[in-house]
């Protein structure tokens, strides 16, 4: 694979990264164009003591067409939460998610989802070809053609040889492969993934990671990528935000990233947003 | 050949005999033929005497004919109950307030065996066949309805949610998701239905019918044979052991996507 060497290392690492403090100051810069925009999200659950713990806490987020973004946060601070909320999975107690202007009351296939358990997403009783052409089934593509597609993506995630088989023949990691190539067969123009390569070896991460970048390069698909792991999340993430414990969560910190693709750890860029991110989840930070 | 190899081969076809059940028989034989002799044939028959029972009946037809009759009821009724009871399961599965509303009938209902219905049955739909296939409709559909709204409930929210982003609509998901997800319990269902149907058919021949095993289990005693009566048993309980088979049998086979529970009673 061609390394980026030609990326010089650079005097002022800086100028890769643009700070923004969130939420944004540049309200009155053009708003408008956002593909996908969250206002105000809070989302409560009621919890054993009766009263409703709050896990989001206005989350403000603009996602544009084609962008890449990645949402960073500890374990439990409601990523997934906001994920299903943008899918249109649940409703938040408050505030607004829209796409193209119009509000999110449901799901559909224009935002496909990688779920962080392969286990209850996967179709047990579907092989993995049969899983992952069940989208084009579902918007009635003739066999042949989904079956075609359904291959093509089988083979860019490193199923092929497993097509036959059956999701409890699959190790962790080859049904979120299953599912990620269940995905893109899709096609839909948004695609959001719940810390999809969690259950990975880091060996087929590293994969996965570039060709998740590659292909979204290539589409120009836009991504929405949740993660806990602070290197991954700069290795493929193009906008990085950061989020802030539970209860109360907020979008604190977004990085805009302009390192090119593939990413290295040792690129002094890379270094160098690895230590201002840490920073973030540094014991006694404000986060 | 060593003794330990004998041993060792003597043990292995032991553990064959007893695992096929055919030690469990020999042993139900030889309690019944040791005590048996006690007794008049009239009053109960050894194995000997009910085989050649059975010879005569066999040999002139009847007994083919009966079973033919019962099983074909039996099919009738279970298959129809199959057919009304999985699509109201899901139904009820699916829709709260009409599991609201059913809930405190099933509570009801589950204590009253089918067979309590069948005089009604009989009035409402007289003596011939329908009486009879819409009791054993009525076993099946009770448990084959409770068994898939059970089914249903347990679907994990995921894989519905999972097929809503991939574009299915609330129609393709009853038809691609709940009813794939919800086939090993129909599957339990259907068997325990099947054993319910069993049930209600013999009674249902005992009080009104002219032909069919229960007929036979019935009026034989008016002729004093004893022997007729425990062959008319001998052949419902075969007749349940096959079709049950079968059906376990086509589980494993046709069914086995969906993972359908192949289990005994004692879950082996
Ligand atoms: N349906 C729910 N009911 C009650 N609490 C929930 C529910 N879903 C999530 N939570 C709570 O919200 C918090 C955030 O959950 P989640 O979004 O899964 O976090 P993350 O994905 O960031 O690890 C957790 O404390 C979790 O217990
Ligand atoms: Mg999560």
């Amino acid at each position: 694979m061609p390394r980026t060497n030609v990326v010089s290392i650079p005097l002022a690492p800086h100028a890769f990264v643009r700070e923004q403090r969130a939420p944004h100051e540049d309200l009155a810069a053009p708003r408008t164009n956002a593909l996908i925009r969250a206002s105000g999200v809070e989302m409560r659950f009621p919890s054993a003591k009766g009263e409703a713990a709050r896990i989001l806490a206005g989350i403000e987020l603009d996602i544009h067409d084609g962008e890449f973004h990645v949402l960073l946060g500890p374990s439990g601070c409601g990523k997934s939460t906001l994920l299903n909320i943008i899918a249109g999975l649940t409703r938040p107690t408050a505030g607004t998610v829209t796409m193209h202007g119009k509000t999110i009351h449901k799901p559909g296939r224009d935002r496909g989802v990688v779920f962080q358990h392969a286990e209850a997403a996967i179709f047990p009783w579907l092989t993995v070809l049969e899983n992952v052409e069940f989208g084009p089934r579902m918007a009635g593509v003739a066999k042949r053609e989904r079956r075609e597609r359904a291959r093509k993506y089988i083979e860019r995630v490193g199923l092929s040889g497993h097509e036959g088989k059956f999701p409890h023949e699959l190790s962790g990691g080859m049904k979120q492969r299953t599912q990620i190539a269940r995905l893109l067969a899709n096609d839909s123009s948004v695609l959001i993934m719940d810390e999809p390569f969690g259950a990975l070896d880091a060996h087929t991460r590293r994969v996965m990671q570039n060709e998740l970048t590659r292909l979204w390069r290539e589409t120009g698909k836009t991504v929405l990528f949740v993660t806990h792991d602070i290197q991954e999340a700069i290795l493929i993430g193009q906008h990085i935000h950061i989020m802030s414990k539970a209860p109360d969560t907020r979008i604190c910190q977004r990085y805009d990233v302009a390192l090119p693709w593939p990413r290295t750890e040792t690129h002094p860029g890379f270094v160098d947003l690895l230590a201002r991110i840490q920073r973030h989840f540094d014991f006694g930070s404000e986060l | 050949m060593s003794t330990h190899q004998i041993m060792q081969g003597v043990r292995h076809a032991g553990g064959v005999l007893l695992r096929t059940g055919v030690v469990t028989w020999l042993i139900f034989l030889a309690i019944w033929a040791s005590i048996a002799p006690f007794y008049p044939p009239a009053f109960f028959p050894g194995p000997l005497e009910t085989l050649a029972g059975g010879k005569e009946i066999l040999l002139d037809g009847t007994l083919v004919r009966f079973s033919l009759i019962s099983l074909e009821r039996v099919l009738t009724g279970w298959l129809l109950g199959i057919l009304i009871g999985a699509p109201l399961g899901i139904l009820i599965g699916r829709v709260r307030l009409l599991r609201q509303l059913i809930e405190p009938f099933v509570d009801f209902f589950r204590f009253i065996p089918a067979i309590a219905f069948l005089t009604l049955f009989i009035m409402w739909f007289g003596v011939g066949e329908q009486s009879k296939i819409i009791l054993i409709m009525y076993a099946t559909c009770f448990v084959v309805i409770i068994n898939t709204a059970a089914g249903v409930l347990s679907i994990p929210p995921g894989r519905v949610s999972a097929a809503r982003t991939l574009g299915a609509s609330e129609w393709r998901i009853v038809w691609h998701v709940i009813v794939p997800e919800c086939v090993p319990y129909v599957f339990t269902g259907v068997r325990l239905g099947l054993g319910s149907a069993f049930t209600a058919i013999v009674a249902a021949e005992m009080l009104a019918a002219r032909e069919g095993v229960g007929y036979l289990v019935f009026t034989s005693r008016l002729y004093f044979r004893t022997d007729w009566i425990l062959v008319g048993i001998v052949t419902l309980g075969l007749l349940g052991y096959c079709s049950d088979r079968a059906l376990r049998g086509f589980g494993k086979v046709v069914l086995k996507r969906y993972r359908v529970a192949d289990a005994g009673e004692f879950g082996k």
